[in-house]
This record gives structure tokens, C-alpha cells and sequence, in this order.
């Protein structure tokens, strides 16, 4: 036989067992009756002859099975040996089982979850950038941020470096495509013309951009496979059609295939404009060669055998030449180079620190699925000592044992790994689900590949040998000799500890997400309820981007008046205004001013206080209410005498102890402007933020650089937002409205990543007490049942039937004491870390550690209050008539 | 039996066999008789050693099998020397043969020697 008959014998034997079995009976059998045979001719009779024959041949069933042991196929049959029993211990303990296994698929299903997100947001590219030759462009600031350049800057890196094979300057912008009712928000890119050909990307149809577009193309426009599929609904021949942009007709030119996603994979990119097209899609006073403009960022790809180091050092040598031959446009410019990733990397550090935290929380509940598997298959180990002890005497040897538990373990990993990775897809949806709506092309490409599987594959193996392993070393451990001797003692007292130490890692787990997720819930409980200072429901904020749409600056106005009367008409409205900024939204101007009856801080000519520019009728419609003179005179005009309204902060900080009342401010050189009103303080950037100092301005006397609608509905404000949306499509149908929501909407962006982290640390803290709570009861039960002559003997004596309850419960509290103690420690360090998550409550807040750890120690005594009472129910005479 | 039969080492009865083969196939009943044979009764063989030392070295890839008809007319299975086999024979052969010779002159110098 060659090798390769070899081997498929040996698969055979794997898989056909009884052939092999056939074979040896049918050889030995002919042996043995030759034996026969042979004494019989010796005269023999032929009893005799057999008796003999059987003598020599000895036990047959040995001689095969050492036969089988040499013959068959080796580590691969005990293998098939091992999983066989081990599928038949599993099914043996149904209730184990199931438990066993929904915990794990729970446990492995979230962790997939977050490594398919992870590798779809970091490790996976949108574009082939396997070796890392591909990277991003980016200006400097001062703290180390990235920042945008210019197009003359970025044409003189270009023409001047060596590093890049081609380096390409990009934008992404936001435009609306069509009009009126279907007018829709797309996510564009403006590119220059050798950007795609950094990624090498070819077109699906048409012709992709070229040099000369960056400054002589009419309006063009590159389509994603995916909008074309949707918007142009797969039109074979798209090339020559046209589409509507910001109110601008656009001729398409080509389609990108699907597999090329745009500069930042996971926001995708649906419109590709030529840089020439900026002034149609994102009019602006200036043009391209202007030097200090910068609105750009690159992407290019590297030469082969130049590293990113050698690149930086040509980038710096050529910044610093522009800092020499410009110093009065890019007299401070800096450049850096960052390996490209698929996230904008402003949004980098946030969105690995909101995986991290969802790493460590699943990280943990699947440490207490394993804890927890462990401490149940170790209570099993006492059940199946006897099994231990007969395999032991027909000879397996303590390595094989070992190698059997843990085949078992790995089997049942497995299949909770397979059930993992089926919840693993749901999972995904949820957790995708919290991200915030304003990221509307936020779609990474999270689909389960191989990568996924094997991680899914890597995890459910580990786990199933960290779970597995404790026991098997016990199983191996447990000698034939003790299984025959009646339980000792002296091995009872480490397993119990192994077991406490068990039971104390996995409280310490549960409580510390459990304190998180508290924290979480009360920080954004406290900012439902929170006083805002004024009337934020029934509240509609509406935001335009008219420059999109070319407005210039007297459209703009001409724009808003229009939309006011129209608004004021409009049914369900009772009361339009604006301001700079919708209160909460972070965002504020703050200017200097002249106080009177005040000197400014040293070292300098005026005080910065935050401000904004109001329209009439601001504080009736907002509802802050004007607790001393009046607020802005209906009829004001830039002519008239310069008024001003300032909160109460203001006042009392500024003017203590006296009226604000014709008191005299000025962001000029002089007190120009009377402070006629003193509103209520609100909450002007975030929940929970200190009282500041604001001072509200006329719309009708001063020009806001920026404009929020604010209309005040009579009834719900969800009611009326299409109201807004139509009588907005009244004055301009190709304005868009996706920024139209209401105050209540509005206020929650903020919270998303508080909502999103409470949320599953909830889920998850839920889940790891509920099963430390079944290792709790697992491990007390266990317990009892060791002590059971013990308690016999007790009682005998005398004790009280609760005073061995009050003991069995006072073992439980023991353990998990010590574990709330430890979690309230680690949950004490970790919450730091959600510090700025944190509103209106501390990190260390008492009542929040109070309540849960007290949760955790009564929800741990009920566990324990079965297995108690079964303690109190021991009859002495049975107890004592067992061995002990 | 009456005559003192001798255990084999481990090893030895593998060097037997594969020596028993190399005259051509046999089946595992007519190699212990073999073997016995040639040593006058002094070696048996146990049916309890030799089947896995066939199965072992099959195995290792030294001899081969093929079921056959036995010289009685009924199905056996006949082993057979391989191309490895018979080079392992010649070099077990060999070092048994310098084995026995040094064994053998250890004694006769310690008998002169005494």
C-alpha cells in the first residue's frame, strides 16, 4: 500500500470504524481456527483443541482493541471518539445544556457583533489599501488637529514632491438633488481630476474625471453605482442624462462601481463633482488661486519603496518653503500624513472610544459566561467522578481525560459560537441603530465575511478551552483511588474557594456595568427633566443652508423675510423668531465688550461674553421669560438708539446689588448700547452647564452672521414641522429641509452616545447578573449539598432550623460581599473614564453605587434562598445514616 | 511444552518477521509457525504480539497486506515484504548480528578470563 492508500484507509477507519473491526475478526479468526486445526492433528479432541487455542490467543478483545489502537486512525478516531461522547454528555444534560449554551451564544454573539463593526469601521478599507501606501493629507493645528488647505498650497505640494505617484485634494459637501417634494440630501465629494485614479478605480459606465476639469469643465457629475441603481433606476445607458444639484442642471458623465465607496468608506459618497463646479455647488466670494482659502484635504498614494516617514520629510521641507515664500497667507502652515483609514479622522478618537467601551462590556459578560460554564461543569465533575473512575480503570490514561473535557467544552463552544454568530446579525442592528440620524450616509460595510467567521471560530475555540480547562485539570486530577474512597474532605475545601473566587470576579463585573449604565441612566434622566430656563416643547428649529443654494447676502435676507410671512400665515403657528443658534446646539459667538461701572481684567481692552443676534418677538416665542423692563422695541431700526437685553448672570455679575436698567454697554470703543431688559439665565451650549453671562442683540440693528428659525407651535411641534417644510418649498422649492426638526428632537442628538452606552451597558450588566446570579445559586447549591451531613449533625445537636438557613445565606453574602466590595472599586476607577458622558450626577455619585450594589447583594441572598432551605429540610437520621 | 521458550525482545520479533518475509507473502498464522519452526520450538511466538507488531508495521509502511486464498482453500490475509521493509530488515539484520557477535565475545572473555 502506498501512502496515499495509507491514508484513505485511515480516513476510512475514521469514518468506518466496523471495517476496520471486519477485518481484524476475519484475520484472527482464521488464526485461531488454524490453531484448532493444527491441535487436533496433535490429537486433541476438539473441546480441547478450542480451549487450548483460546488460551493462546488470550483476551481477544484486548488484542483488538490494541490492535484497533495501532490500526485505526489514530488522534483523529479519538477525536471522533471524544466528540461522539462528549454530544452524548450534552445531550445527557439537557438543562445544562441549553442554559449553557444561550449564555454563550449571548456572549460570543455580542462580541462578533463589535469586531464586524470594529473591522468595518477600522481594519477593512472601502478602497484597496493593503499596504498601507495610501494616505491622507492634512494641514495642522496647533493642538495636533487636522485641519484643511488650500487648492494653491495643495498644487504646489503636488508639483514639487516626489513621494506621491499621485496626490489627489478632495472635500466632501452636502447638496440637495431635485426640487420640491422630492428634493433629497446627498453626500457629494469635490475632487480634483487625478482623484480617482489614486484608487485606481475604473468607471462602471462613462468616463470618470481628468486634470482639466479641475478648472474647465461645464457642470458635471460622477454617480455611485448605488444612486444610480436608486435615483436613475439602473439606466443602461446614464451617460448625457442630467440631474438637478442645489437648483444647478448637471450633465452625468460616469458611474463608479459599487465596490469603490469614497474617500471615507464608511460615510458614503453618492456624487462626485469636478473642482471647477465649486462655485455651482458651494458658491463662494473667492476663487481657487486665493492662498488663504483652505477648504481641502488630500488622499494619494505613495510611490513603491518610499515610506511614510520619507514622505513626511519631503511634505515639512516643502511646507517650510511655503512658509518662507508666503508668509503673510501661509506664514504659520503645517502638513501631516496619516495612514488612510474609513472614518473622517476628526471622528476617529470618538468612535474607537465608544467600541472600546462596547469591547470591555462584552469582553466582561462573556468572562462571566465562561466563570460561569466553568463553575457549572466543575459542580458536574463531582456528579461524573464515577464515570472519571471507570474510564480510568479500562485503562484511559489522565492526558486522554483532560483532552476529553476538553473536546466537550470546545464542542459545546462551538455550537454556542454557531448560534452567536446567527444572533451576532441582530445584534449588529441594534447597535447601528444608535447612531445619531444626522450621519445619514454612515453605512460601513459590515457585512460578516470570512474575518468574522474566523473571529467567531477563534473566540467560541478559547472560550470553550478557558471554560473547559479547569475542570478537565480536575477531572484528570481526581484519582480512581479517591473516587473509591468516599469524598474527601480536604479536596472540598480548594474547590469551594476556586468556586468563590469564581462567583467574586463575576459580581465584580456585573456591578461595575451595572454603575455605568446607573450613572448613564441618571445623567440622562437629570437632563429630560433638567430646567432648561425656557419652553423648549412645542418648538420647531429650523436651519438653511442658502449658500448651497447660491444665495449672496441681501438674497439671504430677502429670503427669510419672504419665509417669515410666509410662516406667520402658515395654520398651527403661533409665533415665528430667530437667533444666531438653537439653544443647546454647542454652538455660540462670543464678542468683546465695554461695561459700565466696570474695568476690563488686566491686559486687556473688554470683557468676552457670549451674545447672540435676535429677531422680534425672540423671548415671547422661545418663552425665556423678561424678569425686569422689556425686551426689544418691535419698531427699532438701525437708526435708532442701540438696545441691548443681557441675562440675569449678567447682571448680578456685572451690577451687583442695582438695577441693569439703563446701564450702558459696547462691543465698540465706546458705551453705545443701553441695556433696556434682563432675561432669565438659561442653558445656552449644554445641559447642566454654569450660569454665564449672555447678551442679546437686535436682529433689526445688528446683521447675524448666522441664522436659526424658531417657530413656536400651538399645538405638538411634530404637527407642524411638514407645515414648515411647505411653506419653506413656497418660497424656494429647491432649499433643502432636511435640517427642519423640533426642540425635543433636536436635544437629544447630544445624548446619542449617553443613550447608546447606557443602553448597552444595561443590556449587558442585566445579563451578567443574571448569570452570576445562577453561579451564585450553582455554587451554594453545590455547597449544601457537600455539608448535607454536616447540617444533619446539627440539627442533631440542636441547632435551630434558621440558624442554618441564616449560615447557608450568610456563605452566599460572604462571597458576593467581597465582590461588591472589589466591583465598587473598579466601577470607582472606571467611571472616570465616562466623565464627560456625565451630567447632573459624579462618577462617584452615592446613591447610585448605594442602590445598585445593594441590588446586587439582595438579588444574590434570594439566589442563595432555595438552596437554604433545602439545608433547613435535612433529616438528621438520613443525613447521618449516608456516608459521610 | 517442555522446552524452555524464550520472551523476545521488543524489536527482535519485528526483525523475525520481516527476515520471515523476505522469502515471499505469508499470513499471520503461517508466520508464528515459521518462526518456530526455523527455531527449533525455542521461539513462539504470541498471537497477542504479533498481530500489532504487523498492524504497527504496516503502519510504518514496512510490509503490506492483501487478502488471499490460504493453502486450505479459505480467505486470509497475506502480508508482504515493501521496498522500505526490506531495507529495514537488512539494517535490523545487521546490527543484530553485531549485537549477538559483541554479546558472544563479552561472555567467552569473561569464561577465559575466570
Amino acid at each position: 500500500m502506498n501512502k496515499l492508500l495509507l491514508s484513505i484507509a485511515r480516513i476510512k477507519a475514521l469514518f468506518v470504524p466496523e471495517a476496520i473491526e471486519r477485518d481484524m475478526d476475519k484475520e484472527m479468526r482464521f488464526h485461531f481456527d488454524m490453531l484448532v486445526k493444527e491441535y487436533e492433528a496433535s490429537g486433541m479432541s476438539s473441546r480441547a483443541a478450542k480451549e487450548a487455542a483460546l488460551r493462546r490467543f488470550g483476551n481477544l478483545t484486548q488484542l483488538k482493541e490494541r490492535g484497533r489502537d495501532v490500526r485505526g486512525a489514530g488522534i483523529l478516531e479519538e477525536l471522533r471518539q471524544d466528540l461522539q461522547y462528549g454530544a452524548r454528555m450534552l445531550r445527557r444534560n439537557a438543562g445544562f445544556t441549553v442554559v449553557a449554551l444561550l449564555a454563550l451564544a449571548l456572549g460570543i454573539g455580542v462580541n462578533t457583533a463589535i469586531f464586524s463593526i470594529a473591522d468595518g469601521l477600522f481594519f477593512r478599507s472601502a478602497f484597496r489599501n493593503v499596504d498601507g501606501t495610501i494616505l491622507r493629507l492634512y494641514g495642522s493645528r496647533d493642538n495636533g488637529g487636522v485641519d484643511v488647505f488650500s487648492y494653491a498650497n495643495y498644487k504646489d505640494i503636488r508639483d514639487q514632491n516626489k513621494s506621491f505617484a499621485e496626490l489627489a485634494a478632495h472635500q466632501y459637501i452636502e447638496v440637495s438633488v431635485g426640487a420640491g417634494e422630492a428634493l433629497e440630501d446627498v453626500q457629494g465629494e469635490i475632487v480634483t481630476g487625478n482623484y480617482f485614479s489614486v484608487f485606481n478605480v475604473k468607471p462602471r459606465f462613462g468616463r470618470l474625471f481628468l486634470p482639466e476639469d479641475d478648472t474647465t469643465s461645464g457642470p458635471i457629475v460622477v454617480l455611485s453605482e448605488s444612486f444610480w441603481r436608486r435615483q436613475l433606476s439602473s439606466d443602461p445607458n446614464p451617460s448625457g442624462k442630467r440631474v438637478q444639484v442645489n437648483g444647478h442642471v448637471f450633465d452625468i458623465v460616469g458611474v463608479v462601481p459599487d465596490s469603490f465607496r469614497g474617500t471615507f468608506g464608511a460615510f458614503t459618497t453618492d456624487m462626485w463633482f469636478p473642482l471647477s463646479s465649486m462655485q455651482l455647488v458651494r458658491p463662494r466670494e473667492t476663487n481657487l488661486s486665493q492662498r488663504g482659502w483652505g477648504w481641502l484635504r488630500g488622499t494619494g498614494r505613495l510611490k513603491p519603496g518610499i515610506s511614510i516617514t520619507q514622505a513626511s520629510a519631503e511634505i515639512d521641507r516643502i511646507a517650510e518653503q511655503l512658509r518662507r515664500d508666503y508668509p503673510r497667507q501661509a506664514g504659520d502652515i503645517n502638513f501631516q500624513l496619516l495612514e488612510a483609514g474609513n472614518l473622517r479622522d476628526e471622528l476617529r478618537a470618538d468612535a474607537s472610544r465608544i467600541l472600546l467601551f462596547f469591547t470591555c462590556a462584552a469582553g466582561a459578560v462573556l468572562l462571566i459566561t465562561c466563570a460561569n460554564i466553568a463553575s457549572m461543569m466543575l459542580s458536574k465533575t463531582t456528579a461524573r467522578r464515577r464515570e472519571v473512575a471507570i474510564r480510568q480503570s479500562l485503562g484511559a490514561g489522565r492526558f486522554r481525560l483532560i483532552r476529553q473535557w476538553i473536546t466537550e467544552s470546545v464542542l459545546l463552544a462551538a455550537i454556542g459560537g454557531g448560534l452567536g454568530l446567527v444572533l451576532a446579525i441582530w445584534v449588529k442592528q441594534v447597535l447601528l441603530s444608535f447612531v445619531p440620524p444626522e450621519w445619514s450616509n454612515f453605512s460601513p460595510d459590515v457585512t460578516m465575511d470570512w474575518r468574522v467567521l474566523l473571529f467567531a471560530a477563534g473566540l467560541a475555540i478559547m472560550t470553550g478551552v478557558l471554560f473547559g480547562v479547569a475542570p478537565a485539570l480536575h477531572a484528570g486530577r481526581a484519582s480512581m483511588f479517591s473516587a473509591l474512597k468516599s469524598d474527601a474532605a480536604s479536596t472540598m475545601g480548594r474547590r469551594s474557594r476556586f468556586y468563590g473566587a469564581l462567583v467574586t470576579v463575576q459580581v465584580t463585573l456585573s456591578l461595575v456595568l451595572l454603575i455605568a449604565s446607573g450613572l448613564l441612566f441618571r445623567s440622562l434622566r437629570e437632563s429630560q427633566t433638567m430646567n432648561l430656563g425656557f419652553d423648549g416643547d412645542r418648538l420647531v428649529v429650523a436651519h438653511f443652508d442658502l449658500v448651497r443654494n447660491g444665495y449672496k447676502r441681501p438674497e439671504q435676507r430677502a429670503f427669510y423675510e419672504q419665509l417669515f410671512v410666509q410662516l406667520k400665515s402658515a395654520p398651527g403657528v403661533s409665533g415665528v423668531t430667530h437667533g444666531m443658534f438653537a439653544p443647546l446646539s454647542n454652538e455660540r459667538e462670543s464678542m468683546g465688550y465695554r461695561i459700565e461701572a466696570n474695568d476690563p481684567p488686566a491686559g486687556s481692552k473688554s470683557f468676552v461674553v457670549a451674545n447672540d443676534i435676535v429677531g422680534p418677538d425672540y423671548f415671547s416665542t422661545m418663552g425665556v421669560p423678561i424678569v425686569e423692563g422689556r425686551g426689544f422695541d418691535p419698531s427699532l431700526n438701525a437708526g435708532s438708539p442701540r438696545e441691548a437685553v443681557v441675562n440675569e448672570t449678567f447682571a448680578r455679575k456685572f451690577w451687583p446689588n442695582q438695577s441693569a436698567l439703563g446701564k450702558m454697554i459696547g462691543t465698540g470703543s465706546t458705551l453705545d448700547t443701553r441695556v433696556v431688559g434682563v432675561a432669565r439665565t438659561i442653558a445656552y451650549y449644554t445641559l447642566g452647564e454654569t450660569s454665564q453671562p449672555f447678551v442679546y442683540l437686535s436682529a433689526q440693528q445688528s446683521v447675524p452672521p448666522a441664522v436659526s428659525v424658531f417657530i413656536r407651535s400651538a399645538a405638538d411641534a411634530e404637527s407642524i414641522v411638514a407645515v414648515v417644510k411647505q411653506a419653506v418649498h413656497a418660497v424656494n422649492s429647491a432649499v433643502s429641509t432636511n435640517d427642519i426638526l423640533t426642540f425635543t428632537t433636536l436635544r437629544q442628538g447630544p445624548l446619542f452616545q449617553t443613550r447608546a452606552l447606557m443602553t448597552t451597558a444595561g443590556i449587558f450588566g442585566s445579563l451578567a447578573l443574571i448569570l452570576t446570579l445562577i453561579g451564585v445559586y450553582g455554587v451554594i447549591s453545590y455547597s449544601v449539598s457537600r455539608r448535607t451531613h454536616e447540617f444533619g449533625i446539627r440539627i442533631a445537636l440542636g441547632a435551630r432550623r434558621s440558624g442554618v438557613f441564616r449560615m447557608v445565606i450568610g456563605e452566599g453574602l460572604r462571597l458576593t460581599v467581597l465582590g461588591v466590595v472589589l466591583g465598587m472599586l473598579a466601577a470607582f476607577g472606571s467611571a472616570r473614564l465616562l466623565g464627560g458622558l456625565l451630567f447632573g450626577v459624579t462618577a462617584s455619585d452615592p446613591a447610585t453605587f448605594i442602590s445598585i450594589s445593594l441590588f446586587v447583594l439582595i438579588t444574590s441572598a434570594l439566589a442563595c434562598f432555595v438552596p437554604a432551605r433545602r439545608a433547613t429540610r435535612v433529616d438528621p437520621i438520613v443525613a447521618l445514616r449516608q456516608d459521610a | 511444552m517442555a522446552m524452555k521458550q524464550i520472551d523476545l525482545l521488543q524489536g527482535t520479533l519485528d526483525l523475525l518477521v520481516l527476515k520471515t518475509l523476505s522469502g515471499g507473502s505469508l499470513h499471520g498464522y503461517r508466520i508464528a509457525q515459521r518462526i518456530q519452526a526455523l527455531s527449533d520450538e525455542v521461539l513462539r511466538i504470541e498471537e497477542g504480539s504479533l498481530y500489532p507488531a504487523l498492524y504497527r508495521m504496516e503502519q510504518k509502511g514496512l510490509i503490506e497486506s492483501e487478502w488471499g486464498i490460504s493453502d486450505n482453500n479459505r480467505q486470509a490475509k497475506f502480508y508482504k515484504l515493501t521496498r522500505k521493509g526490506r531495507r529495514e530488515m537488512e539494517a535490523e539484520a545487521e546490527s543484530w548480528d553485531r549485537l549477538s557477535a559483541a554479546v558472544v565475545r563479552v561472555l567467552k572473555a569473561i569464561e577465559q578470563g575466570a
